[in-house]
């Protein structure tokens, strides 16, 4: 008998064309589930292989409305039948507040364990009804806060990048993703129906392309609601390639607690986690202090103590939303309830209109006269009022047994205007606590503060010492603790009446108020170190924005257009590349010597590359083709990556956490190097297959070289490989043989080193320049010749020996 | 001590620890100052947990087993109200019941602990019914709650510490079915005594962790009060029942089977069709990992399945001489179509017709449709003749 198919068609006036509005199942007769598929609005999903017979395509929409439509397929195959499943019962818009207010995004200072203000530019629209805020670390998590007409301020977390959009029920209005996967598979998993987030997830699954970042982080929530034995290896690539983000940890962590030989890897997984802010998904904080409770239990762990207090408040806070969202004014004091709160210093002025947001120029705020830099009009307190700060939980980094420097809130320092320092000394009994530069000395700053530790007492209040603020604190631990709590106020008496110096081009705020603002925009651009791309987007939107001068303001309205293209000439000065890289390697393709062997059609290195890619697309990357590029490539990123190993240095931004740096400085013999060299090779090469090949993301078209995209599997792959090296602690040679020496002793500038480096390993002076990043074969020698001064004269000073 | 056994046999068993708490004394009569009594002057005795508690406690005792399901064991049960609270057994035997202060809620969670020990194959169900708290973590109040008046959390459990204890259970399916408010009251964040251990410390959990199939379902989402009646089964408990008992089926190859991974989905389903006006997203709350799904029994047969029958014009089915002819057409007889447009009907796939008498202002209308749990809403869509 043929089989026949079913094609069905996904309906909701609500949604946009192409999002997933449910999940739907084809079953048969005797009500048993013959398929389950994602709903698509506007899609086709075929489902084939069907005998001749009647069947029910059953819908779940993700407004929880179900629906049944029975559907008949006939004998002898033909035509697919068509089934349309709509939602009707989908209201878009209903209760959402409309009208104006602002949106600002935050980021998580991983140094301060603390959420920073985002520059204004990082928020930007995206589309018709999506907003998006980008970061620095594209894999992180960052905190978008909005308010809007009558509902107060509320944080979501999502992750950098991801387009979010404004949805709402008949109680709120929320942020939530704008990925339709994503957003269907978290809608399920908060509701705690596995069936259709199962279809979901499968889906995912199977598709040779994989989801997007926000859809696979839900998929790994999927597999660790059911348990499911692939969440290990898809989580440990989720932290792989999105080393950033909370949720990829957070998973990995709880993956490794149910993996027999890994688990112990475990702790130091979710303790990373909590070190990259909050999850997107809710119920990761749920997760997370369970898995922290657990592993509490009957023990006495200091950090993951410290971990788990700082989550509870956001626990408590947390909304019955499937992002992660709460109230608040500050990212540090989630609220229970919402209140009105003022707009941090980085908002930009949003306007909702229905469902779509837009991102008006125009400030919202009135100006008083004279404009003055933002950071200065927000932060500084009233007149005589004393500002309280605080508690905050002050993580200890030991420097050694005894002492530890403070990772002080990075939003207090801001406030009182001084780079904060501060640091922690055990000596006998107590635990001597200093914070420095509490005053810069240009202004009058009156600071009281108390410090406690957790369990341990009544909070003590520190003692003013000129500049710095001293306490003793009882303490009898062997160890130093984690963390400690901080909380005081302040009073800046001179702030309020003598302000910061204010720039010279000064214009007053009657004169072009939209073109002021787009100036003070352009400047702060300069100032926060946000993304090259992003502002660079931003000041280009800028310059589309200006608005004509009006009558009369010619001159007010040329001061500021001045005052735009000097922070823009500034932003290009700071973000011009040093070098100019364009240096081909030979090591590429050329004609004649394509992977296969066979006839050359081609005379330039991209058509090879093209061709190359081709080639490896047709065989699905395997097969003996593969064999050969693959080991081709592996070899290259052997000999690569031992040359970083040997100079100590990798030329390529590389995030290296501090046991992963100091493994890299540290003393090779080859065999562990080759070891080190040929792990990471082997996750590059796995990285290129399977997340650029596969996912149709090399782009040759682009410019974007095979050398460059092997070079990016290693440099992903390298931090972990080190700190794996780390771990296995006994440097030992597998077989007799000399020790590079450690690079500190070698005095020599790691990138001439590297050069030489590569050099003595066999590289042409072309593919040392694009390795390092240098301007050209000359560039090359330049390098090397200045490598063998230095090492001269490291020589004449009685230096290390040659590398 | 109550623990009502009904098959103490070898091999793996279900146990059932069932706690209803409607009796607190102490918040009854708060006292006049202080923080205590802003916490305990909002709360106060409830009729509603005793009757619930009741309920499950005997659906378990007789609950219907199928083949090769894993029969009940024992149902350890603590009740708290006004007098003495009783269950009524499979037998038809009334037990009174202990009531659930922390003393006798420590005891029996131990035997409740040790029994669900005794076997990997056992299913652990816990069910909670009363006053709840939700301050990091889920705190069910029991009847003492009060009685320290400067220590006001040591008569509270904390779900957790049942769940973390519950790690060290050899049993691998474990439910937990909260019935309770889960609100933070600002004052509780104040509060500086901690509840108090259930069991000594019985050391760290083991790594790595064996899977686990342990859904926790509560009857409100965090931040949410759960609803209830006076006097009444609760409609969350009401609907669990009705889940257990069929509603929750599934069909898994040639037999109705109620298992973890549709009790939840089907629950909410369930709640929001006995009380349309009860919010779907706040009605239920699934946390807690799913290993499974773990089956919890097998069906006889179809599960009778609610359906309501509405059409476009209302109406018309005043007018209608409704049948309803299970597929195969010549499978079963016609079956009776109740009155008033709703009633229960067998799982399956049917055919329905609207008739109208000649000369009536409607043309005779037909569905096709399958009926499968949690329920069925038909809607007829009738054109006038």
């Amino acid at each position: 008998m043929t089989a026949g198919s079913i094609v069905v068609s996904g309906r909701d006036p609500s949604s946009a064309r192409g999002d997933v509005i449910g999940v739907f199942e084809v079953v048969d007769l005797q009500l048993r589930v013959v398929a389950a598929k994602p709903l698509v609005n506007g899609g086709r999903t075929r489902i084939g292989s069907l005998d001749a017979g009647g069947y029910f395509t059953r819908a779940t929409f993700l407004t929880n409305r179900r629906l049944s439509v029975p559907v008949e397929v006939p004998a002898g195959g033909g035509e697919p039948v068509a089934v349309v499943l709509e939602d009707s019962t989908a209201a878009a818009g209903l209760g959402t507040p409309s009208g104006d207010g602002w949106v600002a995004g935050w980021i998580f200072d991983r140094a301060a364990r603390s959420w920073t203000p985002a520059g204004a530019g990082s928020v930007r629209r995206r589309s018709g009804t999506t907003i998006v805020m980008t970061a620095d670390a594209p894999s992180a998590n960052v905190l978008l806060q909005w308010a809007v007409g009558p509902q107060p301020a509320m944080f979501t977390v999502v992750r950098a990048d991801a387009p979010v959009r404004v949805v709402s029920d008949a109680s709120l209005a929320v942020l939530d993703l704008a990925s339709g996967p994503a957003r269907a598979l978290f809608t399920f998993l908060h509701a705690g129906d596995l069936p259709a987030a199962g279809a979901l997830a499968m889906e995912a699954l199977s598709q040779s392309t994989g989801p997007d970042p926000a859809a696979a982080v839900a998929v790994g929530y999927y597999l660790l609601r059911r348990g499911d034995d692939r969440l290990g290896s898809w989580a440990a690539e989720l932290t792989r390639l999105q080393p950033g983000s909370f949720d990829a940890h957070l998973l990995y962590g709880l993956a490794l607690m149910r993996d027999k030989t890994r688990w112990p890897g475990s702790r130091g997984q979710r303790l990373t986690a909590t070190r990259l802010g909050l999850p997107m998904f809710s119920h990761g904080l749920r997760l997370l202090d369970d898995a922290l409770r657990l592993l509490l239990h009957g023990t006495t762990d200091e950090e993951l103590t410290a971990a788990r207090l700082h989550y509870v408040p956001y626990l408590r806070a947390c909304l019955n939303r499937p992002l992660t969202t709460f109230w608040g004014g500050r990212p540090s004091e989630p609220a229970l309830m919402p209140a009105r709160t003022p707009e941090p210093v980085q908002a930009r002025p949003l306007r909702l209109e229905g469902l779509t947001p837009t991102l008006p120029a125009a400030p919202t705020r009135k100006s008083t006269g004279k404009t003055k830099p933002l950071s200065k009009m927000t932060l500084v307190p009233e007149k005589h009022r004393r500002i309280t700060f605080g508690p905050y939980s002050v993580p200890l980094t030991p420097a050694t047994r005894t002492s530890a420097t403070l990772a002080l809130p990075a939003e207090l320092a801001e406030a009182l205007d001084t780079p904060l320092r501060g640091a922690a000394e055990r000596t006998g009994q107590e635990l001597m606590v200093i914070i420095g530069n509490v005053a810069s000395g240009a202004d009058d700053v009156d600071i009281e503060a108390s410090v406690w530790l957790e369990n341990a007492g009544q909070p003590v209040v520190m003692e003013r010492r000129g500049s710095a603020m001293l306490a003793a604190l009882p303490y009898s631990g062997s160890v130093l603790p984690a963390v400690l709590h901080l909380r005081g106020s302040y009073l800046i008496r001179s702030a309020t009446t003598v302000p910061r110096p204010e720039p010279a081009t000064v214009v007053t705020a009657s004169g072009s108020p939209q073109a002021a603002a787009l100036a003070r925009e352009a400047e702060r651009l300069v100032e926060v170190g946000l993304g090259w791309e992003d502002a660079q987007a931003r000041l280009t939107e800028i310059a589309q924005e200006w608005p004509p001068a009006a009558p009369g303001e010619a001159a007010t309205d040329r001061a500021l257009w001045r005052r735009f293209v000097a922070a823009r000439e500034e932003f290009q000065r700071r973000h011009r590349p040093a070098v100019v890289i364009e240096a081909k390697p030979r090591t590429r393709p050329r004609g004649g010597s394509s992977a296969d062997g066979g006839p050359a059609t081609f005379a330039t290195v991209r058509g090879a590359e093209l061709h190359l890619r081709d080639l490896l697309t047709e065989v699905e990357f395997r097969g003996p083709t593969w064999h050969v590029v693959s080991t081709a490539a592996s070899a290259y990123c052997v000999a690569t990556v031992v040359a970083w190993l040997r100079a100590g240095h990798v030329p390529r931004p590389c995030h290296l956490d501090r046991p992963a740096l100091a493994r890299l400085e540290g003393r090779w013999y080859p065999s562990h190097a080759r070891r080190v060299a040929e792990e990471v090779a082997k996750s590059a090469i796995a990285y290129f297959r399977d997340r650029r090949l596969a996912w149709g993301l090399w782009r040759v078209e682009a410019g974007t070289t095979l050398v460059t995209e092997l070079l990016d599997g290693c440099v992903l792959a390298l931090p972990p490989a080190l700190r794996s090296a780390a771990a296995r602690s006994q440097y030992q040679p597998t077989r007799r043989e000399e020790a590079w020496p450690a690079v500190e002793a070698d005095g020599t500038d790691p990138i001439s080193r590297s050069a030489a480096v590569l050099r003595g390993a066999g590289y042409t002076r072309a593919e040392v320049a694009e390795v390092l990043g240098l301007a050209g074969a000359a560039a090359v020698t330049r390098a090397v010749a200045r490598h063998r001064r230095q090492k001269e004269r490291s020589r004449s000073d009685g230096g290390a020996a040659d590398v | 001590m109550t623990a009502i056994v009904v098959d103490d046999g070898p091999g793996a068993r279900v146990h059932a620890f069932v706690v209803g708490v409607g009796n607190y004394p102490y918040c009854d009569d708060p006292p006049r100052t202080g923080t205590a009594s802003r916490i305990l002057g909002d709360l106060g005795s409830v009729t509603s947990p005793p009757p619930s508690a009741a309920a499950v406690a005997g659906w378990l005792a007789g609950m219907p087993r199928g083949d090769g399901d894993i029969p009940v064991g024992t149902v350890e049960v603590l009740i708290s109200s006004p007098t003495v609270a009783s269950v009524q057994r499979d037998d038809g035997e009334w037990v009174p019941v202990s009531p659930a202060t922390f003393a006798n809620f420590r005891d029996a969670f131990s035997r409740w602990l040790d029994r669900c020990d005794s076997d990997p194959g056992n299913i652990a169900l816990f069910y909670f019914c009363g006053h709840g708290w939700h301050r990091d973590g889920q705190l069910l109040l029991l009847e003492d709650l009060g009685k320290q008046r400067r220590r006001l959390l040591e008569s509270c459990v904390e779900l957790s510490e049942i769940r973390t204890v519950m790690q060290h259970c050899r049993a691998r399916t474990q439910l937990y079915f909260v019935d309770a408010c889960r609100q933070v009251p600002p004052e509780l964040l104040d509060l500086r005594s901690g509840v108090a251990p259930l069991v000594d410390s019985c050391g760290p959990v083991p790594l790595p962790l064996a899977p686990l199939d342990a859904p926790v379902y509560f009857s409100a989402a965090r931040g949410f009060e759960a609803h209830a009646d006076q006097d009444a089964v609760t409609p969350f408990t009401a609907a669990l029942l009705r889940t257990l008992d069929g509603l929750g089926a599934n069909r898994e190859g040639s037999r109705w089977a109620v298992t973890t991974e549709y009790l939840g989905p089907h629950l909410r389903e369930v709640i929001a069709w006995e009380n349309p006006d009860v919010d779907r997203n706040s009605c239920l709350s699934v946390e807690g990992e799913q290993c499974g799904p773990s089956l919890i029994r097998t069906l006889d047969g179809p599960p009778l399945v609610p359906f309501r029958l509405t059409c476009d014009p209302d109406h018309a089915l005043a007018a209608a001489d409704v049948s309803i002819h299970q597929l195969p057409a010549d499978q079963d007889p016609p079956v009776a179509f109740p009155a008033g447009g709703q009633g229960e009907i067998a799982a399956g796939v049917y055919h329905l017709e609207l008739a109208f008498p000649d000369g009536a202002e409607f043309r005779k209308a037909s569905l096709f449709d399958e009926v499968r749990p949690p329920n069925k809403a038909w809607h007829a869509a009738v054109e006038r003749a």
